[in-house]
């Protein structure tokens, strides 16, 4: 293996010099985003706290099984009330598909068409990007495997296409709704989540730094808030 | 650097565990889902039945009912006043609430005007009368 090594050419060395540097940057800015995330999780699982604050501090809830209970019922409207928006433009996204292709009877439409017959007539919304050929992308060979070394070559530029109104009309107001509710379905687990640790936290009881020599025993009863 | 080394590994860490993230992702979404559709049918029931799916639950009732009581307490507390018993006479003294003093010599008080008539005396008018006669 080590006389393997030290034979590698100087392109190898500076190919797997740049190699190493995309695969960091990459997991990096991976690692960020999962940051980011956590971070918009952790805001938005704060609204759990705010609904079951007086419920608690109240003791109208009474035990962690209660707390579920109330905090998921709670967690199920929030939901429907930020997510109907975004759900009524899925469903009308959907009913205009529907519709277009029951009126044209046109039921093999496909929104993700580029190419149609002759390349300058497709139905879909991706007429509108460049379309990259990646499986006959340039290679190279490194250490036994095939890693893409070039931009691939240009299939279709883009171009606007009459036939492909009603993917141009349907793909962003999906797209629209599908990002809009898994944000809200994101805020929900977030919540779903945060309402599973406080229904343990807020009833836990904890012994530590307790001393029983300094807490009589004519006083069981915790202090009142 | 150990913060970058540990954004890097967190990086690896996700990748890894990505298949799993999205396949949770997608079971909420189809959940939430139905869970949408089983709320807006039971929003419809409850709107012909008079009711909200939004009303305050039972635990928010009892919370709000603690919460003005305690803020009752607390008013109380600060701000003790000596209601008025029931006073054992009929009529109570004057500055007794609902029984204000009687009006001082010289006090003005309020009363509707008066609006002032033109007449011609009565003598007048039959006198009148008697000389057309």
């Amino acid at each position: 293996m080590i006389p393997f090594l030290i034979k590698i050419s100087e392109n190898e060395k500076r190919l797997l010099l740049v190699l190493l540097a995309v695969v960091i940057l990459l997991f990096v800015l991976i690692g960020l985003l999962g940051l980011v995330v956590k971070r918009i999780m952790t805001s938005q699982a704060k609204r759990a706290d705010t609904f079951m604050y007086d419920l608690v501090r109240t003791k109208a809830v009474k035990s962690p099984r209660h707390f579920r209970r109330v905090g998921f019922k709670k967690n199920h409207r929030l939901l429907f009330l930020q997510s109907w928006i975004p759900f009524l433009i899925l469903l009308v996204s959907a009913a205009f598909l529907i519709t277009y292709m029951a009126v044209a009877n046109h039921w093999d439409l496909n929104v993700f068409d580029y190419f149609g017959t002759d390349g300058t007539d497709g139905e879909g919304f991706t007429t509108l990007f460049f379309i990259f050929d990646f499986p006959n992308a340039p290679k190279s060979t490194f250490f036994g495997i095939e890693i893409v070394s070039d931009w691939p070559p240009i299939i279709s530029e883009p171009y606007l296409s009459a036939k492909a109104w009603p993917s141009y009309v349907f793909v962003p107001i999906f797209l629209t709704g599908a990002i809009w509710y898994i944000v809200c379905v994101q805020a929900f687990i977030a919540r779903t989540w945060r309402i599973l640790v406080l229904s343990k936290k807020a009833f836990e009881k904890s012994l530590e730094n307790y001393d029983a020599t300094k807490n009589p025993i004519d006083n069981p009863l915790p202090p009142i808030q | 650097m150990i913060k970058f080394l540990q954004i890097f590994g967190q990086g690896i860490l996700y990748v890894i565990l990505s298949p799993f993230f999205l396949a949770i992702l997608a079971i909420y979404v189809v959940y939430t889902a139905v869970v949408m559709i089983f709320l807006f049918l039971k929003m419809i029931i409850l709107f012909f039945a008079g009711k909200s799916i939004f009303s305050d639950l039972p635990e928010d009732i009892e919370a709000k009912q603690v919460i003005e009581k305690a803020r009752a307490d607390r008013e109380t507390k600060n701000n003790p006043q000596s209601q008025p018993g029931p006073y054992p006479y009929p009529y109570p003294p004057f500055g007794y609430p609902g029984y204000p003093y009687p009006p001082q010599p010289g006090q003005f008080i309020d009363q509707p005007e008066v609006k002032e008539i033109d007449a011609k005396p009565i003598d007048v008018e039959e006198e009148d009368m008697k000389d057309e006669q």
